[in-house]
Formats: C-alpha cells, structure tokens, sequence
C-alpha cells in the first residue's frame, strides 16, 4: 500500500507511468462496468476513459489511508453515472419522443431459435438492462454483474443501504418484466409463423 | 399469504431484505407452492446470469494509450485549476523582486509592521508586489479575508511546519465533494446558499432527508403530469428524469412505460409532497431516509475555517521571503491550503443543498391496473416502525448534543438533587429506625429466646 501512495504522489504531479500502474488492476473493472451500462464497447471505451480521467484530476483529494482502488472505483462509478445522465438528459428530454422512438428500442431485439445459445440470452439481458432506469441500473450492474456486495455498491452510489437493496429489487422484477415480455413476445411469433 | 405477496416477498428475499420472520413465512409458503418456487427459480437464475455478464471483460489497449493522450495534454492533475493561480517562474522572480524591493524601500516601517498586527498589511504588499502575476487570484485573496476567523494574531510558520490535515473526515468530504461535482447539483448548490440560514432549523442541526417513492399506474399520461405539475407548486425541480418501455397495447398485461424522476423539493415541503403524492397512482412503497450530517458539518466549517487563517499567515510570509526558492515553497503550500479550501468549501455547498432540498427519487410504472399491495399492512408497520426508531435515535442525538450543552448546570443540579436527595433518605432512615426499631428487635429478641 505504500507503494500506492507513492505512486499516487508520482501521478499527481503529472507522471503518466505512475498513473498507468496505478490503475493498472481496476482499469478493466472500471471498463466491464462501463460496458455493461452502456451495451456498447466504443460507448463504454469514451466513458472509461473519461471516469480514469477524472480519476487523475482527483488524485489530490485521495487521502493516504484510503484504499486506492475502492476510492478510484467509487470515482468511476460516479463519473459513469453522471454521464449517462447527462446524456439520457440529452436524448430523452420528453416522453413523447420516447414513445416515437420506442419501435427501436433495443428490446426489439430479433429472437432467438428454441435452441437458444447461452450468449444470445446474455445479449438479450444486455438490451434488457439498457431498459432500466439509470440508478436502477447501476446498482443492479454494480451488485450483480460486477459482484459488489451491498454496502459496497451503498458506498459508492453514496446512498442508503435500504434504498440500495430497494433498487436493486426493483431493477431486477424489472428485468425479469422486461425478459419474461420479450419471450413471450417471441413465442407468440413463433406460434403464429 | 397469497402468491402476489410471495413475488414481491422474493424479490426482497434474494435482495437480502427480509428479516426472519418474513423469510420463514415466505418459506413455508414457497415449500408447497410451485408457482412461486418457480418464481424463485427463475430470479436466482437472472442474477446467476447477470454474474456471468461481468466475467472476462478486459479494457482494450487502446483505452490507456487514450487516457495517457488526454493526461500528457492536460500536464499535472487539476491543472486547470490550479493554471488559473500558479506563477510562472519569471513572475515569482519578479514578485520575488518586488517584495525584496518594499522591504528595502520601507525598512524599518515594514519591519515594524511585522512586529506588531502584520495580517492584512502583509498581504497587501505581496499582493501589490505582484500585481500582474496575482490579479487573478484577488478575487480569492478577498474572500479568504473575508473569513470571520482570518489571522487573528501572525506567527511565522515555516510551510513544513503546518500541521498535516487530520485524515479521516477527511476522505468522507473529499469524497462527497466528488459526487457533487455530478450532474444536476451545480444549479442547486447556488440556490440554496441564499436559503441555508432560514431554513437552518433552530436547533442548528443539519439534517438530510431522502424519499423514494414507487407508484403503479393505470392512466400513465395523466399521473406523470400530476407528479410533474406537483413538483412545480411546492417550489421543487425535476433534476434528471428517464423514461423507458413502451405504452401497453390494450389487453395487453405486464409492465408498460416506466418513468423515473429524481425530484429536488424544499425539505419543508417533503412531507407536503409525500402526502399529496398519494392521491396520484396506486403507491407501492414509500420511504424516507435521514441522515444526520451536523457533526461533519461543523467539524468540517471547523476545518475550513483553520485552513483559511493558515492561508492567510502563510500569505503574510511571502512578503518575509528572500530566495526564489523559498517563494516558491510557500508557494506550494499555497496550492496545497488552496485545495483543501477548496474541497472543504464544496463539501459544505453540497451539505447546505442536500439539506435544503431533499432528494424524491419518484419512479412511476405504467400497468394495466394498479391496486395497492396487499402485504403492506406488515411492511407499513415495519416502516413506520423503523421511522419510529430513527426519530428515537435522531431525538437521542439531539439529547445527547443538549445534556453536552448543558453540563455544567447539570453538574449543578446533580450535586443539588444529591444533597436534597441525601437529606432526604437520612430523614427517612431516621423515620424508619424511630418507628421499626422495636418491632424489629422484638422478633430478634424472640429468636434468641428461642433458642
Ligand atoms: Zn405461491
């Protein structure tokens, strides 16, 4: 851990390397999250980049006695957050240019065969999890696809414990609404073809 | 309990939110019923799989060589920041030159002032020192000066004398500070400065309120408008919303649109909002959170308070400095302070807005018909239950921030109840001897005889 602080005091003055080693490990956690909120690699790529860069340009408020890696993924999950808020703000700005837009919503997504492979399920839960709502979203991404436990994801989303768990009860019946449609969509199709 | 408790039972259950109890009923109920065992099955199975989402991601390559790009361009960390107040080098030679120059040129007068109340002259003279170099900084300068605490009596520190921050508060409003560079608070954190004092409560205290409210809706148009127009009338802001799904066909079951809002509403006007709010959509939960935060607050005014009076001695030693090289250490200590100023200023801004104004985050889901939960009446008692107890912890801290306050006059009083009280207890003691004495040597007289 020393050496963490050493290398942040390396980073803060402008050393590169030192950044780089430093987020050597989380730089990929940091990423999957990113992934997993966005569903799209160059999407996720920019925001990555972007919460590592906010990263850097906080590196003088990290206390020494801090761990690093928790205090840098808090960071990361704030700057994604803020992000695809400011974005859904852009995009989403009324309802009723949602509900024109809703006939590509990724939900439409093409069904799979009855032999349903197990990735395409996964891509399907992708498009799904791109349906909740932002705070839905990044708690159940935190918790459940990036294995946070509850206090932690508490932590960094900077709220309650019962508010976190609530929200991530809701974000997956929501899933599991979104899914459970969708399939049922499917076999309908199916049925009548 | 019926199978719609039971879904929404297990949802809480695998959200690690059920207490015993509610788990052994929920178990029971679960051991012969297929169709919620069913239900059970296939969440355990969602959240298996959402686990297998996050494995074996990596960033790719490129995402460093971006992040390496954007550092080298933009130098040392915060540096637009801190570009806005550091000096080139010529200029601290300069500034060097000049502050050499007036402490020639004034000799004994300057010495003289630096032997008696030096704060605010110091200043001066290093600021007209360097004027063009420090122009940009005075706005800062004049509002360090403006601290109620600002250098009350000038001791010459050297910069690797200033005490090191205390950590642990620390990293918590450095943190918060952070997250409240986020969206949507900017506008907030303005607003409510002109409102900190009034509605600063009498007891000083400051007191964070959240709410989350979750709402089932059969005429979705109408109940989005009424939330929104609701907002609006007891003075509060929608500061993100996001919309998603799309409009049930009719006929059609299951979830429709779903909007979630996260509403900005004065804190008088919360519990206003959450009554009134009921009248919209059938509401499927409802909850408030306090968070107590007047500790942190005052230590970190405390802090900040400390932090500007440092800036300010340490500004005054500018003035006492000979070499460049000593300029710029001071300098850097400058930079460092500012930071710390900067960062407790933003976490007390944060605090101010947050208390303010409470946090509604209002998600209304559209479904073919809305009726209330039926399980609620256990979960209402558990709520109200839980708010009972955080009113019992919340009126304990008050108690105990009150009895702190009070204790000298308690000591007083202790020590006055303690006399009358022993007073009283030898009156008594000599009441009961006068009166029980006989009766009780008799018995004792009795035994012996006995024996
Ligand atoms: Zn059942």
């Amino acid at each position: 851990m020393e050496t963490d602080a050493l290398l942040v005091r390396r980073a803060a003055s402008g050393d590169a390397d030192a950044f780089e080693a430093l987020v050597q490990a989380s730089q990929h956690r940091i990423y999957a999250l990113c992934l997993r909120m966005t569903g799209s690699p160059q999407d996720a790529q920019d925001l990555a980049q972007e919460a590592l860069l906010r990263i850097y340009r906080s590196l003088s408020s990290f206390r020494e006695q801090a761990n690093f890696d928790t205090w840098a993924y808090r960071i990361a999950t704030n700057a994604c957050i803020d992000e695809l808020r400011r974005r859904k703000r852009s995009e989403l700005l009324s309802m009723e240019a949602l509900q024109e837009a809703g006939h590509e919503l990724p939900s439409q997504a093409p069904c799979p065969e009855e032999a349903a492979i197990r990735r395409e399920n996964l891509e399907e839960l992708q498009r799904a999890i791109l349906q909740l709502p932002a705070d839905q979203r990044a708690a159940v991404v935190l918790r459940d696809v990036q294995g946070l436990s509850y206090e932690q994801v508490a932590n960094a989303l900077d709220l309650n414990l019962n508010t976190v768990k609530s929200r991530i009860c809701r974000g997956r019946q929501r899933l599991q609404g979104i899914l459970s449609q969708h399939r049922n969509n499917c076999a309908k199709l199916s049925s009548n073809g | 309990m019926d199978c719609k408790d039971c879904k929404e039972l297990i949802g809480r259950y695998l959200a690690d939110a059920l207490d015993e109890m509610q788990t052994g009923e929920l178990r029971a109920h679960i051991a012969h019923c297929e169709d919620c065992a069913r239900e059970e099955a296939q969440l355990r199975q969602l959240i298996f799989d959402l686990g297998a989402l996050g494995e074996d991601i990596r960033a790719p390559e490129s995402l460093m060589q971006g992040v390496r790009e954007a550092i080298l361009h933009d130098k040392a960390p915060a540096k637009a920041k801190r570009s806005r107040r550091s000096w080139s080098s010529w200029r601290i030679a300069g500034a060097a030159a000049a502050a050499v120059a007036v402490v020639l040129l004034s000799g004994t007068l300057v010495l003289g002032a630096l032997g008696s109340g030096l704060g605010a002259g110091a200043s001066q003279a290093a600021t007209a020192g360097s004027s063009d170099g420090y122009a940009a900084d005075d706005a800062y300068v004049e509002k360090s000066m403006l601290a109620p605490a600002a250098a009350p009596e000038p001791t010459f520190m050297a910069a690797a004398e200033v005490p090191a921050e205390e950590g642990e508060s620390a990293s918590v409003t450095a943190d918060s500070a952070m997250r409240d560079t986020g969206a949507g608070s900017g506008d907030a954190v303005t607003s409510s400065n002109s409102q900190a004092q009034s509605t600063g409560e009498e007891y000083g205290l400051k007191i964070i309120r959240t709410a989350e409210v979750y709402v089932h809706s059969d005429n979705f148009d109408e109940d989005r408008d009424a939330i929104t127009a609701l907002v609006q009338e007891l003075g509060g802001y929608i500061t993100s919303q996001h919309a998603s799904g799309t409009a049930l066909e009719p006929g059609e079951n299951g979830y429709g649109r779903s909007l979630s809002l996260t509403v900005r509403i004065p804190s008088d006007s919360l519990d206003a909002f959450l009554s009134q709010s009921e009248g919209v959509g059938v509401v499927q939960e409802s909850s408030i959170y306090e968070e107590d935060v007047t500790d942190q607050y005052f230590d970190t005014e405390r802090r900040l308070e400390g932090y500007q009076t440092q800036y300010d001695r340490i500004l005054a030693l500018m003035d006492k400095a000979e070499t460049v090289d000593e300029l710029i250490s001071i300098e850097s200590e400058l930079n460092r302070i500012y930071y710390q100023i900067e960062s407790l200023t933003g976490s007390l801004q944060s605090w101010d807005a947050r208390v303010n104004y409470s946090t509604v985050y209002y998600n209304l889901e559209e479904v073919r018909r809305a009726s209330p939960v039926s399980l609620t009446l256990w979960e209402r008692m558990q709520v109200s239950l839980q708010n009972t107890w955080d009113s019992i912890v919340l009126g304990s801290q008050n108690f105990v921030v009150w009895l702190y306050g009070a204790l000298p006059a308690l000591g007083l009083l202790l020590v006055l109840a303690g006399v009358a009280g022993l007073t009283v207890a030898l009156c008594l003691r000599r009441h009961r001897r006068r009166a029980k004495a006989p009766k009780e040597e008799e018995p004792a007289d009795g035994d012996k005889r006995k024996r």
